[in-house]
């Protein structure tokens, strides 16, 4: 296991946004320029921090000898480094924001709003109370001395975009500007559409525009394991790629997979539009020379980092409704207001889970040690496997003996189409090896946190107010319907 | 004088499937430590060498004895190909060579 | 006797008020050996030079140490040795680090003589080592190492000019192998280019000082010199070549008048390559030199045992612990320096001396930088170059390279209203002396 704030010691500057690629120069020619593809030399590159070095090798200087890293608790860091996200007004993308703020990063956001709108629309809303934009970055300001610069464009309006890009210039990009939800994808063509368009045009114009405006530049776009689909097979979940020694036979013949995009098993139109980001970063990373790496992310919970707990006023949002909230926040939610803890079919559909705390901790470790050029790397962002049946019967027990409160759980027909029982195997050692994650959270701890805010007021009452988008209505064959119950009263 | 044959692997950042071949190149040259040397090449900050060799696609893996090649294979391979392509090399190369000084 | 081309305005106040008019023009011819330009003046190739050598001094010069181009044309334009300009090979790692980086005009800490009193406004072009463009009192277009046009041209405002004529600073290397009739064209076109950029910026100011290299003739002779020695289709496209340098020149001595001072310099001289020989495989041979294992090879993979490294083409350094991180070698800690020494007189390869003698550090440089100068040089055996490469996979390097630099042989030129005393044996650090002396009676 690396020392996890060394991880990236040894990376130089062929793995540096601040790096501009020149040419290629024989010094055994007397420094003759060589620009064709049949040349000799030694590529040369100049660094846009320190211009005074003029060409030089890149790979002479590794992070831990040069000036413009600084050692952090999560390896080294480009001094300032320009992170812009994509979807800071989101529920990953504000704690986000403040955490790389805080370590000295000059952040930058865009966000088009239409999450607070939509579940709006839905009647819902965060149960944590948030306030607008400007409110938040205040308060970061005054209570955390950070500066944030935020502007409401859309991703998908190229020319204003590209304007934001073109003017700050980022060091890396985050994109996290995507619509998350599976079932909000099902519920009708429409929706469908949006999701898809939403989705995609975004992460194409964020391709197009890192190739015209920064194209050193690494990013990190969240992805999700659900694009792998849970196969029958019980083939174990790789890191997006297949490992050297993995091989096909058919017949008399053997053919090495290695390296191969692992195969995909979408479950929702929103699972869809997240393989087919996936394409476009891997084949944008080969034809233009760009880093990108895809994180596989488990289903994220919980809201505990130490910025979030400053202050009410730097909460992020925080959903519970049936499209927008995640299965763990939604039981705890559930369990506070004495709704039952609703498990789709069987409750043995396994799934991979990671805190927003740890996935923070993820995030920096990537934007830390970016890619080389070119490189399309995945990771699995998971530290949990665990089924929804342990989950809610984890939550139920917590509520009950620590809170006391009465939780019940119940069984209902399954509105999606998916594998009730399944063999579900994640490896997920990228980041533990290669960029030293080490995961500082446990589920029931997380749990029993969220309780705490969620039992405060003015969150109970929020969760009353939406109370009756708890339960699920959405059927993935189309339309609503009220869902039956197929078991009261589980025992946990 | 080293005569050992040499196992090139030629591989550049954006070709996934050679960084996904890295163990198992690793692993060969752990188990043919001493019988063949093994150098890894990227093409893009070694690009007369990759065109003089006429490296058309990636990963490569090339193998020298008595300094021409044996032999060459393209994409990723399992590994039963890759040795294939090391033995024949340490055949033709003849007897081992000096042991090393 | 030629006539002032006018080629101010008549008006121009300039005129009157200039304390002398002589203007000086340095012409450069890189990598133009001494004997094959009297060669080519006497058989009728350079009929320009032949004339032009009638009427002026030329002696056969030596170059700097080491004989690069980068040390030779910055000493010669700055007039100090590399301890006190700062630029002693094409690579230069700055202290207290291990970044491997090439010297650019940043790294040369003395003025060249188009920023010193009483010579602007000058037209500079194309002098190697010059780029990025630094601001000066005119126009400076910068040479080879420069991959970015943008930023090689000073002012900024003068670039369109350049993209107008479709300058090119140097010629694109691999054409030499992959295309040799690509590799002649090319060469000529951007040598029309250079003339026709200078044709145009000639006439846009009242220039004092005219700074000009052509560099092609040292690409030429580094891929196709063993041409020259042979009959054949090259040997005639080689020797074209050297006709329209011979005609560039023509073309700036026609512009002249008797009180203009021109000199005519190359920067060393040329003899066919035998071997590319790398000096940290010798090193590593005899456990001087110990890197990390793995793919990457830098400076920075030096382990701390490491006692010795080489920069390009022969320069040696000992790893210091006052100088890089890792090094071990205690400042002023001599005692290496002979066995050293033995360790390259003594080595042979196919029977034959790869060094022809070596210098030490000290006796060849002096001034506010000898403190970063290589403690020992290795001038090279006939036809041996050297490779300062980290990477080596034997003691030879393949090379399409056919001509390698020498010490001696350069050429020096000076014609001027008054003969100037050249010294004994001419060197590269005597040019700006005796462009200062042919100026003295000129300018006051």
């Amino acid at each position: 296991m690396t020392d996890p704030a060394q991880h990236n010691a040894g990376k130089t500057c062929w793995n540096c946004p601040a790096v501009e690629f020149k040419g290629h120069v024989d010094f055994r020619a007397c420094g003759q320029a060589a620009f064709s593809r049949a040349a000799e030399g030694q590529l040369v590159v100049e660094c846009k921090r320190r211009e005074e070095i003029g060409y030089f090798d890149p790979m002479s200087i590794t992070y831990d000898a040069c000036p413009e890293y600084e050692a952090t608790e999560f390896g080294y860091l480009l001094r300032g480094m320009r992170v812009m996200i994509l979807g800071m007004d989101g529920y990953l993308g504000w704690p986000l924001a403040l955490k790389l703020a805080k370590l000295g990063c000059q952040v930058f956001g865009i966000d088009n709003m239409l999450r607070r709108e939509l579940v709006a629309e839905r009647g819902a809303q965060s149960v944590l109370p948030i306030g607008s934009m400007q409110e938040r970055i205040e308060s970061a300001r005054e209570l955390l001395g950070v500066e944030i610069d935020f502007r409401p464009i859309d991703l998908c309006d190229r020319e204003e975009f590209f304007a934001y890009v073109e003017e700050v210039k980022p060091e890396a990009f985050v994109q996290y500007a995507e619509i998350p939800s599976a079932p909000y994808s099902m519920a009708s063509v429409e929706t469908a559409t949006k999701t898809i368009y939403n989705n995609n045009i975004g992460t194409l114009n964020l391709m197009f525009a890192m190739r015209d405006y920064a194209p050193e530049a690494s990013m990190i776009k969240l992805g999700t394991m659900g694009e792998y689909g849970s196969p029958l097979t019980g083939r174990p979940l790789f890191e997006g790629l297949f490992p050297g020694d993995a091989v096909l036979q058919h017949g008399d013949d053997e053919w090495s997979l290695g390296g191969e995009l692992v195969p995909r098993d979408p479950v929702s139109f929103y699972h869809v539009s997240k393989v087919q980001g996936t394409f476009t970063m891997y084949e944008s990373c080969k034809y233009w020379w760009l880093r990108g790496i895809d994180v596989m992310q488990g289903v994220v919970y919980g809201l505990h980092t130490p910025e979030l707990m400053t202050d009410p006023s730097l909460n992020t949002r925080f959903d519970i409704d049936e499209w927008w909230g995640t299965v763990i926040n939604r039981f705890v939610a559930q369990a506070v207001v004495g709704a039952p803890l609703t498990i789709f079919g069987s409750g043995n559909q396994i799934r991979g889970y990671i805190t927003v705390a740890d996935a923070m901790q993820c995030m920096i470790r990537l934007l830390a040690s970016p890619p080389e050029p070119g490189q399309y790397e995945v990771v699995n962002q998971v530290t949990d496997v665990l089924s929804v049946r342990e989950l809610a019967q984890t939550v139920a027990r917590i509520g009950r003996d620590e809170f006391d409160l009465t939780p019940t759980i119940q069984r209902i027909e399954n509105p999606r189409v998916e594998a009730e029982e399944h063999p579900y195997e994640v490896i997920h050692e990228k980041l533990e090896k290669d960029f030293g994650f080490s995961s500082q959270s446990n589920v029931e701890d997380e749990i029993r946190y969220m309780f705490k805010r969620l039992m405060e007021p003015s969150s109970r009452e929020l969760i009353e107010a939406s109370r009756d988008t708890l339960f699920p209505k959405t059927l993935w064959s189309g339309g609503e319907k009220t869902l039956e119950v197929v078991e009261a009263d589980l025992d946990y | 004088m080293h005569h050992r044959p040499v196992f090139v692997d030629f591989w550049a950042s954006w070709c996934p499937p050679c960084k996904m071949m890295e163990p198992i190149v690793d692993r060969l040259a752990v188990e043919y430590e001493g019988r063949i040397r093994v150098a890894k090449v990227n093409v893009d900050r070694n690009r007369g060498l990759a065109d003089r060799l006429n490296i058309k696609g990636l990963p490569t893996y090339m193998m020298f004895a008595g300094g021409a090649s044996t032999g060459s294979l393209t994409a990723a391979q399992t590994e039963r190909k890759l040795r294939g392509l090391i033995d024949e090399a340490l055949i033709a190369g003849g007897p081992e060579g000096d042991t090393d000084g | 006797m030629p006539t002032r081309k006018k080629l101010w305005p008549s008006d121009c106040v300039i005129w009157g008020t200039c304390k002398g008019m002589g203007r000086t023009v340095f012409f450069g011819i890189d990598g133009l050996s001494h004997t094959m330009w009297r060669d080519l003046a006497d058989s009728g190739v350079m009929p320009q030079s032949a004339q032009l050598i009638k009427e002026s001094q030329l002696v056969p010069m030596r170059s700097a140490i080491p004989e690069v181009s980068s040390v030779a044309w910055t000493s010669m334009v700055t007039g100090k040795n590399p301890g006190g300009h700062n630029v002693f090979g094409f690579t230069d790692i700055p202290d207290n680090s291990y970044t491997l980086a090439f010297t650019s005009a940043r790294t040369v800490k003395a003025p060249p003589f188009w920023q010193m009193e009483g010579w602007g406004p000058s037209l500079v072009m194309n002098v190697p080592q010059t780029y990025p463009a630094q601001p000066l009192d005119g126009t400076l277009v910068a040479g080879y190492v420069a991959l970015d046009l943008a930023k090689a041209v000073y002012p900024a405002a003068r670039l369109p000019v350049f993209e107008e004529v479709g300058y090119d600073i140097d010629v694109e290397m691999a054409l030499a192998w992959t295309s040799p009739d690509r590799f002649f064209a090319e060469l000529t076109r951007i040598l029309e280019a250079r003339s026709a950029a200078l044709d145009i910026l000639w006439s846009q100011a009242d220039w004092q000082t005219i700074a000009f290299i052509i560099t092609g003739t040292d690409r030429l002779n580094h891929y196709f010199l063993d041409h020259y020695e042979q009959e054949g289709a090259l040997r005639e496209r080689f020797l074209d070549f050297y006709s329209s340098v011979d005609a560039a020149l023509g073309d700036m001595v026609a512009r002249l008048a008797d009180d203009d001072v021109l000199v005519v310099v190359s920067d060393h001289g040329f003899e066919l390559q035998e071997k590319v020989v790398n000096v940290n495989h010798v090193l590593k041979e005899a456990g001087l030199l110990v890197l990390d294992d793995g793919p990457r090879v830098t400076p920075a993979s030096m382990q701390p045992e490491s006692k010795v490294f080489a920069m390009d083409p022969g320069r040696l350094y000992l790893h210091r612990s006052d100088r890089y991180p890792k090094g071990q070698v205690g400042p002023g800690d001599e005692s290496l320096l002979a066995k050293i020494s033995e360790l390259f007189t003594g080595f042979r390869h196919e029977g034959k001396p790869i060094v022809e003698r070596i210098e030490l550090g000290k006796d060849l440089y002096d001034g506010p930088f000898s403190y970063r100068a290589p403690e020992l040089v290795l001038m090279p055996a006939q036809g041996v170059s050297f490779s300062g490469r980290l990477k080596s996979d034997g003691l030879l390097e393949d090379s399409y390279i056919v001509g390698k630099h020498t010490l001696e042989d350069a050429v020096f030129l000076c014609r001027s209203p008054n003969a100037v005393d050249l010294p004994e044996a001419m060197t590269v650090f005597d040019v700006l002396p005796a462009m200062n002396a042919a100026r003295e009676g000129i300018v006051e």
